[in-house]
This record gives C-alpha cells, sequence and structure tokens, in this order.
C-alpha cells in the first residue's frame, strides 16, 4: 500500500513538474515577444536598423531581429528572457541622445517589467493538486 | 510629496554644495562654447509613456542620469567624482540603476561616463 501511494505520489509530482516546465516555457516566449514589441515601440527611427535588430534569448536561442550581426547574443541562462540589441551605437542612443530618445530602453523595461511578472506568475497558477 | 521642481533642486544643491566636485554644473546638456572639463550634466529621463499606456506613476518616481565628462588624461579625476555623486545621490534616498558605461565625445575630446539613480522606496 505505501509502495504504490509512493509510486502515485512521484507520478503526480512529475507530470506537475513537465507541467510547470512546459508553462514557464510558454510564458518566457510570450514574455519575450511583449518585451520586443514594447522596446520596438519606443526606439526611435531613422534607418530603421536599431528597431528592427530588437529580439529575444531564451536558453540559447534568439528569436526575432533581422540581420544577424544586429541581433542580440543568445543567452545561454535557464529560464531567463533577454532582450535587447546588438547594434553597436544602441547604447549611445540610450545614453547621449539629445533627441529625446534617451532612456528609451530603460522606458521599456519599467512598461515590460509588471507585464512579465504577470505572465510568469501566470505560469504557475493552474498546476493542479499533488495527491 | 515633492514635485519635479524640488526633485530637481535637490539634486542640483548636493551636487553644487559637494567641494570635491566640479562647480561646471548643468541641467539637460554641457554648453557647447565652452571646452572646460571636467563637466556634469544632470537630467531627468523622461517616463512618459506610462501615462500614455494608463499607468499612474508617484510624482516622486523618477529617475535622473548623472553624466560626467573628463578629459582621457584625467581618469583619476573621474573615479572620485563618481563616488561622491554615488555618495550625494545615496543621501538624497536614489538608487543606481542599469549598467556602467563609457563614452568618448568626439567633438569635445572627452571621456563620458553616464549614471542612473532612481528614487527608492516611492
Amino acid at each position: 500500500m505505501i509502495n504504490n501511494n509512493a509510486a502515485q505520489i512521484q507520478a503526480q509530482v512529475g507530470a506537475y513538474v513537465k507541467t510547470v516546465h512546459k508553462n514557464l516555457n510558454e510564458a518566457l516566449h510570450e514574455t519575450g515577444q511583449r518585451g520586443v514589441g514594447i522596446v520596438k515601440g519606443n526606439s526611435p527611427v531613422v534607418s530603421g536598423r536599431l528597431r528592427n535588430s530588437m529580439a529575444y534569448s531564451i536558453e540559447g536561442k534568439v528569436i526575432g531581429g533581422e540581420a544577424p550581426e544586429d541581433t542580440i547574443r543568445p543567452s545561454k541562462e535557464k529560464q531567463t528572457v533577454v532582450v535587447g540589441t546588438n547594434v553597436v551605437y544602441g547604447p549611445s542612443v540610450e545614453y547621449l541622445s539629445q533627441t529625446g530618445s534617451k532612456g528609451f530602453m530603460l522606458r521599456s523595461y519599467k512598461y515590460w517589467k509588471p507585464i512579465a511578472e504577470r505572465l510568469i506568475a501566470k505560469a504557475f497558477e493552474h498546476y493542479g493538486g499533488v495527491g | 510629496m515633492k514635485t519635479q521642481a524640488q526633485l530637481k533642486a535637490e539634486v542640483y544643491n548636493a551636487l553644487q554644495n559637494d567641494t570635491s566636485l566640479t562647480d561646471n554644473i548643468f541641467w539637460i546638456a554641457r554648453p557647447t562654447v565652452s571646452n572646460d572639463l571636467p563637466v556634469i550634466v544632470y537630467a531627468i529621463l523622461p517616463m512618459g509613456s506610462d501615462y500614455s499606456f494608463g499607468i499612474v506613476r508617484d510624482s516622486e518616481d523618477i529617475v535622473f542620469q548623472v553624466d560626467i565628462y573628463t578629459s582621457p588624461g584625467d581618469v583619476a579625476t573621474m573615479d572620485a567624482s563618481i563616488e561622491r555623486i554615488k555618495t550625494d545621490m545615496e543621501a538624497l534616498n536614489y538608487q543606481n540603476i542599469g549598467d556602467p558605461g563609457e563614452f568618448f565625445e568626439k567633438d569635445l575630446n572627452a571621456v563620458v561616463r553616464p549614471t542612473r539613480w532612481e528614487r527608492v522606496n516611492v
């Protein structure tokens, strides 16, 4: 009896962990897509190079962006989403622009953070009980 | 609750009263007619998009950017000034945010280090 219950518990915990991983992965992708959308909306545009370079990376994969040399480098961190650009003049637009674009990444981050928190929290909501 | 003008005055007074820092402290941008270094430029980073997205913000929820410009041969002054700015801003209840970065301004032949400060416990 005890062995059957233990096996059952183990199976259910295993299913729970698998579901949470799947939900979290989907939430990270949605978070990344929203982040890229927000930062693209806030990016200043002249040629479009900076805006089109915005992409997100999860566990070694980069999604989005156009020219490979402009898109973000792959992030190897697990269960982490990184949004950004690799365009060489990105930092100087962010920190030194005198045309009102200064801080566009920070603005995007401040808007994106509560959205990301909500999406990740939702991933853990409907996991169901064990036992 | 303080207004933006009061917060701005607080930051300016803190930097101006610090005798270890340069007297060349400017709002928004450095003067283009004079190339005296070091120079400190402070500005509020606009977070206006939040209002258009319907996010309500406290008026004290503010981010300052304080840039220090020094000549390339004077990096020791820059490091010392950054430490003074940290002391002054933290005394006003700001925390440093963002990654450190340095740029070279060709037209001025100066190294510029921007720092960002966010008001805490708002």
